[in-house]
Order: structure tokens, then C-alpha cells, then sequence
């Protein structure tokens, strides 16, 4: 194939991330880490959880007196609950980075001129079930602190589309194949 | 498949190998192989041409249709 640098900016550009998705993996685990044996590192820190996406419940509340952005605080965030986030988002990472790889091997293969292959149609039906996986992972958030707690849920529909994109493009490059094959095996 | 190809049999009565008939027709040996085996899904019409004038036969001598 002649060079084309839209595909190789974009090889380029999936390697730089799957290596973002490792160092924020690596500082991830570190901050998990971090937050279990200095929490008082975290004493002063603010950290705002309530984010627009979501749409949160407060499943229940410590009655004190004590104000909300003092209780809802990294500091007093419960180990199970900074279990599930770090699983949560560690899972996150490793959905983004398979689905980074997948995609980078379709590019590849469209550089080398085998774009309608089986192995591409596996790797669009794989993207799908990883952004599926994606999508469940980010549709819920649960935080619980000492004195209070919430759980947040939400029907996140962007990736939604996405799986049936790659579901789309999947079918797409299966045809292909089997034109492909048909052409190949016309003697 | 329910075509079957019998240019094996053709090849033998003629006393002809397959690298010869490839070189004649001018196809690769690989895709005569593919021809041989039954894998080919279609034949051009200027490929069975040229099998006939090579072996001198009819294409009925080349392919024959047997219920599945």
C-alpha cells in the first residue's frame, strides 16, 4: 500500500495511548495504594464526587452535624468502596486499552492489504463487547464513606451506539471477506 | 459442492502434469491445485477455454454435476 498518514498519525496515535491507558493504570494503583496507608495525606484535599452524569441517591446519612463536603471526603471514604472504585476504573482502563489494540490491529492490517480478513471481523465484534463492557462498568458508581454514602446509575447511550457501530462495521467487513474469498477463489 | 472437477482424470488419459497444464494456460499451480481440489467457487469462461484447448476435451469432460 502507498503510505498513507492519516493511518499511520493513527497507528501512531493508538501505541501513544495504550501507553497513557499503563501510566494512569500505574498511578492509579499507586494513589489506591497511597490512600490506604496515608489517609491523612488526604486530610485537606477536596475532592468534588458528585459529577452531572449521574443521577445520584443518597442511600443513606449519619445524622450529625457535620457538612457534607466534610464527610464526603477521600479521608473518609470506606476500604470496600475504594475497593470497587480502583476495580472499577482499573477495569475501565484495561476495556480502553484491549479496545485500543483491537483497533490498531484493524489499522495495521489495512496498511498491509489484508483489510477483509476473518481476523478483522473478530476484532470489530471484540471492540463491540468491550465497549459493552465499558458501558456497564461506567453506568454505576457506588461511594460510601464513614458517617454517609451514595449510589449513583445512569444509561450511559453514546457507548450504546458505539456497540452497534462495531456490530455494523463487523457485518460490514464479514461481507467484504466473503467477496474477498469469492474473488480470490475465481480461477 | 455438486460440481465435481475431474481434471485429475483428464490430466492422466493425456499423459499431461499439472505444472505443465498450469504453464500452458498461464495460471499458477496453486490455483490449478485449487481448481483440482473443488475449493475454486466460480471458473472464468476464458480459464475453461483455455483447460479445453490444452487437453482437448469439452468442458462435460472437465465437469460433471452429481446431486448432493
Amino acid at each position: 500500500m502507498t503510505k498513507n498518514r492519516l493511518l499511520n498519525i493513527a497507528t501512531v496515535l493508538c501505541k501513544f495511548t495504550k501507553g497513557l491507558f499503563v501510566l494512569a493504570f500505574i498511578g492509579l494503583t499507586f494513589l489506591f495504594i497511597h490512600i490506604q496507608i496515608h489517609r491523612d495525606y488526604y486530610k485537606d484535599k477536596k475532592v468534588d464526587f458528585d459529577t452531572k452524569d449521574f443521577t445520584y441517591s443518597m442511600t443513606h446519612k449519619v445524622k450529625t452535624k457535620t457538612a457534607d463536603n466534610a464527610i464526603f471526603t477521600v479521608e473518609n471514604i470506606k476500604t470496600y468502596s475504594l475497593y470497587i472504585t480502583y476495580f472499577q476504573l482499573t477495569g475501565l482502563l484495561a476495556v480502553l486499552f484491549l479496545g485500543t489494540k483491537e483497533f490498531q490491529k484493524v489499522l495495521e492490517s489495512v496498511k498491509k492489504v489484508t483489510t477483509f480478513e476473518a481476523d478483522n471481523v473478530t476484532a470489530f465484534r471484540r471492540i463491540g463487547k468491550l465497549i459493552f463492557i465499558y458501558a456497564l462498568l461506567t453506568s454505576f458508581s457506588i461511594l460510601e464513606f464513614n458517617e454517609g454514602g451514595f449510589r449513583g446509575f445512569s444509561i450511559p447511550l453514546k457507548p450504546l451506539i458505539l456497540i452497534l457501530l462495531a456490530f455494523i462495521m463487523a457485518e460490514v467487513f464479514k461481507e467484504g471477506h466473503a467477496l474477498k474469498q469469492e474473488n480470490d477463489l475465481t480461477i | 459442492m455438486s460440481i465435481i472437477v475431474n481434471l485429475d482424470a483428464v490430466l492422466v488419459k493425456r499423459n499431461m502434469k499439472s505444472k505443465d497444464l498450469a504453464e500452458i494456460i498461464g495460471i499458477t499451480t496453486a490455483n490449478l491445485s485449487i481448481l483440482k481440489s473443488g475449493k475454486a467457487k466460480a471458473v472464468r469462461f476464458s480459464t475453461l477455454e483455455a483447460i479445453c484447448k490444452a487437453l482437448d476435451c469439452q468442458p462435460a469432460d472437465i465437469l460433471e454435476y452429481v446431486e448432493d
